[in-house]
């Protein structure tokens, strides 16, 4: 019984924080707190809902598509919401409303095209295959979940710290004025950060559509209060934080609905939110990697 | 009597210590000036005195009490005001209500007496009214009582700034670069404020890089540098001091540098 | 007379909507005013809905008490979650309040089971409130908070707020309790917001718990980033605008929603005062007496 909910917990964990790399990169990066993250999540796993069920592609080749789109999504956003606002340097809370504003243009818009209604992939996706490990059961999917999200988070990794990339990217986040002097194509590096974000979110929007088997426009919002549990767990800009805070709100969901009651899950995300934010206002890995907190 | 007494008072930031230890008193109705170079960790000194930032050792009294623990609303309850120096006026807010503003701790009506329009808070906004005004004339700021802080010259600025810090009705006055921008007749009515402020008995601290202006107005300076007090004593003695003139000539190298 | 009444058949709830929009409008302002940013005021409205309309319905209380009730717990809940919240700066108050609505939501749904009573009405919420809402009561009360607000920017309160958001130390070393006065923003929309959840409660005779989600939060902050907050009116009128917008817009169908959110990024990129911005009536009143 526990050590299934450890596996439960690994693997929401492992999406959780796929989630929400994307989310604390553009914090690290920009400054800015993005709340239309959540609703690129919705959007990659819309178009990959529509990849597999009108365009008829195999659920592999509809993941990259979809962060694709919605990676392309993610640059829109910052030149329609955040660019503007960046050349007048326009205070945090502008940019905070800004985003909420662009949320809600891209939930509506996909409401009106792919209506209110729970959306599904179709049921023979994904081959369902069940291991047993000791009484201890793990599906396929999930597994393929966990390998993936694992790989693209080592690859993030990778980008940022081994790369001329990354390395542009850090001295971005440091200072953009700096980063412009030493001749560092600041814009094309923030496009870059927010397409890189939007597949992220793209990228989870796919693995929990499929793993929960239920997409709508709306279920953006509960991952908007968990993201940020999970980005502000880890610092907010910190990324080796988030893949933390992500595991760290995935064991106290899952273990809260196991031996305390179902009621409490959505709380659990507010109450570590406010605990956090409280005590360690940093996050748990004290200053950000990212030198911005 | 000392006023302020400032007792090994330390700041670090990071690893780096901008306030090393300082010790020194201000005296009850003297103005004491605080020279040094750029960097001399002289704004951090204001900064840990009217409570915007706590001190990592060390402790400062003020007439008697410890303040280095307080928020920055109560030390200026007990009458600490300061300026700043980069201006921190309410920008669109007309200079009188600046100076209203400043005189938050002098009213008491509540807010309910000021929805019901009570008799009693009509009274209190006509007095804060008035003793404003009186402070924009003895500023010389009476003509721009109307404007908007920030349409004024800078010069203009720093003496609402000083308005403003009045209107506390402070004993101790804090004083960061009230000079600068100024051109030399300003400078020398300001030292003559200065002057009579301290005559009525207000005690100040003043942070300036004019030299002629502190020789003007101060009984007693002390000199900065690194973070630690190098020499105190009145203009001449620090004139006179060399590591006064090294820390000097050493800031003219760099800058020629 | 004839065409009034058609008119006031056809539109009387989307007026009383509006109003009650306004007083949401008024709620967020005092926060914003102070500079900030809390989204906490849709869970402050859930709590006065639910308080009053138990009141109404189980120990029968006329409406004005039942609405005063409502808006005092609300007041005092945000007077509690104020404690700690109030603590922390810009994007963190934001992030910090952002849930608060979810936390109303949980335990309306959950306050039923675990008291053993029969109160809240769980996930179906609490319908057969009477309606006891009437134009002429959201008027009256909207009339008495705009003089207020007149005589609150007048006050003693009212001039630290605004000096505590441009620049909360220089506040502090002026004297005020920057901690305290920020409370009273706090506390003051929370009742607000209390007060506009029960005269919603018994206009639409129900109260779910899922009306006052994150959405309902933005939507109230949508109000007053349209109209801004240089003017106490701002919000109002915003708030005016956005309710009677979507009634205008039907020919848009299922996209109308999209509108609130290209309002608020244009409002915000184009017009960061938002609408109503006392600068601009200044400099018409001073253009015709120069003529």
């Amino acid at each position: 019984m526990f050590w299934q909910q450890v596996v439960n917990a690994i693997w929401l964990g492992a999406v959780y924080s796929l989630f929400a790399l994307g989310y604390t990169l553009i914090f690290g990066v920009l400054g800015i707190l993005n709340l239309a993250h959540p609703s690129l999540y919705m959007w990659g796993a819309f178009i990959g809902l529509v990849c597999v069920t009108t365009l008829h592609l195999p659920i592999w080749l509809a993941l990259p598509v979809a962060m694709l789109g919605s990676g392309i999504l993610g640059i829109l956003l910052d030149r329609i919401a955040f660019k503007p606002l960046r050349a007048r340097h326009a205070p945090h809370l502008a940019t905070l409303i800004s985003s909420i504003g662009a949320s809600i243009v891209l939930v509506n818009i996909a409401q009106g095209i792919f209506g209110a209604e729970v959306s599904r992939f179709p049921f023979d996706i994904f081959p369902v295959h069940v291991f047993n490990f000791g009484g201890v059961s793990v599906t396929l999917l999930q597994l393929t979940i966990l390998g993936i999200s694992l790989v693209i988070m080592v690859a993030l990794r990778w980008l940022i710290m081994g790369t001329r990339q990354g390395q542009a990217m850090r001295a971005v986040a440091y200072n953009t004025v700096t980063a412009a002097r030493l001749g560092i194509p600041v814009d094309q590096i923030i496009m870059q950060t927010f397409f890189i974000a939007g597949a992220l979110a793209g990228a989870a929007g796919v693995l929990l559509g499929l793993a929960f088997n239920s997409i709508s426009p709306f279920m953006g919002g509960p991952m908007n209060l968990k993201g940020l549990t999970v980005i502000v767990l880890g610092g907010l800009g910190n990324i080796e934080g988030a893949v933390i805070g992500g595991f760290i709100l995935a064991f106290s969901e899952v273990m809260s609905v196991a031996y305390l009651s179902s009621d409490l899950r959505d709380a659990v995300s507010f109450v570590l939110l406010l605990i956090i934010l409280l005590v360690r206002p940093n996050g748990l890995l004290g200053h950000s990697s990212t030198k911005r907190a | 009597m000392n006023m302020l007494a400032l007792k090994r008072v330390t700041r670090h930031f990071g690893g780096l210590a901008a306030v090393n230890e300082i010790s020194f008193e201000a005296e009850s109705g003297q103005v004491t000036g605080l020279i040094g170079p750029n960097g001399a960790g002289k704004t951090t000194l204001l900064n840990l005195i009217s409570g915007l930032d706590q001190p990592t050792s060390g402790e400062i009294h003020f007439l008697s009490q410890p303040i280095h623990k307080l928020p920055p609303h109560k030390i200026n309850q007990l009458g600490i005001a300061r300026t700043y120096q980069n201006i921190r006026l309410f920008a669109e807010m007309t200079v009188l209500d600046n100076i209203i503003v400043g005189m938050h701790t002098q009213g008491k009506a509540s807010l309910l007496d000021a929805a019901l329009m009570l008799p009693g808070y009509r009274a209190e906004e006509k007095r804060l009214r008035e003793q404003a005004l009186q402070l924009t004339q003895r500023l010389g700021l009476e003509k721009f009582k109307d404007t908007p802080a920030d349409a004024l010259s800078y010069g203009d600025q720093r003496r609402v700034e000083i308005a403003r810090a009045l209107a506390t009705h402070p004993k101790f006055l804090l004083l960061d670069e009230p000079a600068a921008g100024m051109n030399d007749a300003e400078t020398a009515r300001l030292g003559e404020l200065i002057l009579s402020l301290a005559k009525e008995g207000l005690t100040v601290l003043v942070i300036e890089h004019d030299m002629p202006f502190i020789a003007q107005v101060c009984d007693h300076v002390v000199a900065l540098n690194f973070g630690e007090v190098i020499a105190r004593g009145t203009m001449d003695e620090i004139k006179a001091n060399p590591l006064v003139v090294a820390a000097y000539l050493g800031e003219e190298e760099s800058a020629n540098a | 007379m004839n065409v009034f009444s058609e008119f006031w058949a056809t539109y009387s709830s989307v007026v009383q909507f509006a109003l009650i929009n306004m007083l949401l409008g008024i709620s967020i302002y005092f926060t914003l005013y102070t500079g900030l940013l809390s989204l906490a005021n849709a869970g402050f409205m859930g709590i006065g809905a639910y308080v009053s309309a138990v009141l109404t319905i189980h120990a029968g209380t006329p409406l004005p008490v039942s609405l005063l009730a409502g808006a005092l717990s609300a007041a005092l809940i945000g007077w509690l979650l104020g404690l700690p919240v109030l603590r922390l700066r810009e994007i963190y108050l934001a992030i910090a309040t952002l849930g608060f609505g979810e936390i109303v939501r949980i335990t309306a749904v959950n306050f039923d089971k675990f008291s053993g009573l029969n109160l809240l009405g769980g996930a179906q919420g609490l319908s057969g409130i009477p309606k006891l809402t009437t134009p002429g009561a959201l008027l009256f009360v909207l009339i008495i908070l705009s003089i207020f607000l007149v005589q609150f920017h007048k006050s003693r309160a009212g001039r630290a707020l605004a000096a505590i958001r441009r620049d909360e130390s220089v506040a502090a070393t002026m004297g005020i309790d920057v901690y305290q006065y920020k409370m009273l923003a706090f506390v003051l929309g929370a009742f607000v917001a209390g007060l506009a959840g029960g005269f919603s409660a018994h206009l639409t005779r129900f109260v779910g718990p899922t009306d006052f989600s994150f959405n309902a939060a933005v939507n109230i902050l949508a109000f007053a980033v349209l109209g801004g907050t240089l003017h106490w009116s701002g919000a109002m009128v915003g708030a005016a605008i956005l309710t009677v917008l979507p009634e205008a817009l039907r020919f848009m169908k299922e996209y109308r929603g999209v509108v609130n959110g290209v309002i608020m990024v244009l409002v915000i990129i184009y017009l960061p005062h938002g609408l109503i911005n006392p600068k601009w009536f200044q400099r018409v009143f001073s253009k015709r007496r120069a003529q």
